[in-house]
């Protein structure tokens, strides 16, 4: 299991995140990320979101 | 013989700013400015700024809105620009009024238009077999899509884009906000919002002026001079720097005819392509500057409180440190924290609408015209601060019908 997050105190809103891993983010009505609810995420989508937050807001917790 | 000797290496000084040279390829200026000056205090005499050119420095600058503030100081006017001016908590109760407004689920709405704006000025060039760039696409195709959104005269286009230059580029090298050139240029559009307000009171209508209008903040309607400031600095933001990205892009890729084709074979990475070119090109070349409210060192230099510093963002997005070969162009670039829209809580209210055109705008234009270059003989000029092509003439090898 991991736990996937994005940290509201740092997003300001640049949207990459749904913008390079659409399955897993989406945006809210301000165009700030979200987190979809998910069973499993995949990696690779996780860690191509990651590093394309300007604002190194999402946080992933591997267990 | 005379020994020549080779060409000296560009040495970022304050003057550099308003320099052609600069703005037309300022990778050089950069990579020695954080080599070997990356904190650099200079002045020409009437201001001073603290240039910062390191990603490290800027993103500390970027995220700590308490000790680097966005308040302007004395030798600023005194008319605030909404919310860009204003510094957290002020800061964030205006973002939660117009984030919405320019969230991307709105600015999808707009998609249609934008393409048919787009194919529109196409149509007007395509059989001439060139075009003047900037004047008959880059300038008119965000702007208008920008008016029409606010609520501003279509018609009206010629004089808003005109009072735009005149605040952006009238000041020269003053860097003094009391210019006349320009104040004669805020009094004219400050008269013209005020009374395109008036008119959407009476009568409202589909757009941002209305929406304005109509929001409240903290339970109560926005004051006059809160309109004036936020319809400013929308005016201000919302009519030049997708233009500037436009040229920047089409004039590296007319003469990057590799890239260019990728984008005709493979329009699917265009949003990639956008993103490159944004932090390679970086059009907006620096943010608000920003005022130091007490002691503090930046990248082991001392600032003092009533500093201000000014965050080379084309430096950040080209620096080796926290991106591999920057100087190379790749559109498969996986991982990417550019600055092109600035960070922290002052990031650009308007990106998801600019994403939005440069994405169409590239792939309606690589549909139809796959193929154009700058004539022989052009040298291109570009403009300081907001690295404007201000003149790009293309001709056209290869249309589609």
């Amino acid at each position: 299991m991991s736990r996937l997050q994005i940290d509201s105190e740092r997003c300001t809103g640049h949207g990459r995140c749904y913008a390079v891993a659409p399955d897993l983010f989406a945006s809210d009505e301000f165009g700030y990320g979200q987190v979809i609810e998910h069973a499993a995420v995949d990696e690779e989508e996780v860690l191509r979101a990651v590093q394309n937050c300007p604002e190194n807001a999402i946080v992933w917790e591997r267990e | 013989m005379t020994d020549v000797g080779t060409p000296a290496e560009p040495v970022f000084e304050f003057n550099s700013l308003m320099q052609p040279e600069f703005s037309k390829c300022p990778w050089p200026y950069y990579k020695q400015m954080r080599d070997t000056n990356p904190v650099l205090r200079a002045g020409n005499g009437v201001t001073e700024f603290v240039f910062i050119a390191r990603h490290e420095d800027i993103d500390r600058v970027l995220h700590a809105p308490r000790l680097f503030s966005s308040r302007p100081d004395e030798s600023q006017s005194g008319d605030p620009l909404i919310p860009i001016t204003f510094d957290p908590p002020e800061h964030s109760k205006w973002r939660r009024i117009l984030d919405p407004m320019f969230s991307p689920r709105e600015m999808a709405k707009l998609e249609d238009g934008i393409a048919q704006r787009a194919n529109g000025l196409i149509d007007g060039f395509v059989e001439r077999g060139e075009c003047d760039y900037a004047n008959e696409y880059a300038v008119p195709l965000p702007c208008l899509v920008f008016m029409q959104l606010m609520g501003f005269p279509l018609e009206e286009f010629e004089t808003f884009v005109d009072i735009k230059e005149r605040i952006l580029r009238g000041g020269g090298e003053s860097f003094q906000s009391q210019d006349p050139v320009q104040r004669q240029a805020r009094d004219q559009i400050d008269t013209r919002i005020a009374e395109l307000l008036d008119e959407r009171r009476r009568e409202p209508r589909d757009d941002l002026l209305t929406r304005l209008l109509n929001t409240e903040i903290e339970g109560r309607p926005l004051t006059h001079e809160e309109l004036m400031g936020t319809c400013n600095l929308l005016f201000i933001a919302g009519l030049d720097t997708v233009t500037d990205s436009l040229s920047c892009f089409y004039a590296f890729l007319a003469t990057n005819p590799v890239h260019r084709q990728r984008i005709v074979e493979d329009p699917d990475v265009i949003p990639k392509a956008v993103e490159e070119m944004l932090r390679y090109e970086s059009p907006v070349t620096m943010v608000l500057p920003r005022l130091v409210t007490e002691e503090t060192e930046l990248g082991g230099c001392p600032v003092h409180a009533g500093d201000r510093i000014v965050p080379l963002l084309g430096s950040a997005n080209n620096d080796e440190s926290v991106v591999e070969n920057p100087h190379v162009v790749d559109f498969d670039r996986p991982a990417m924290r550019h600055y092109a829209f600035g960070g922290g809580v002052h990031r650009c209210l308007g990106s998801h609408l600019a994403r939005l055109e440069l994405h169409i705008s590239l792939r309606e234009w690589h549909r139809r015209i796959p193929e154009y270059h700058i004539p022989d003989g052009v040298e291109l000029k570009y403009a300081a601060l907001l690295r404007q092509v201000e003149h790009l003439p293309l001709v056209f090898d290869k249309v589609v019908a």
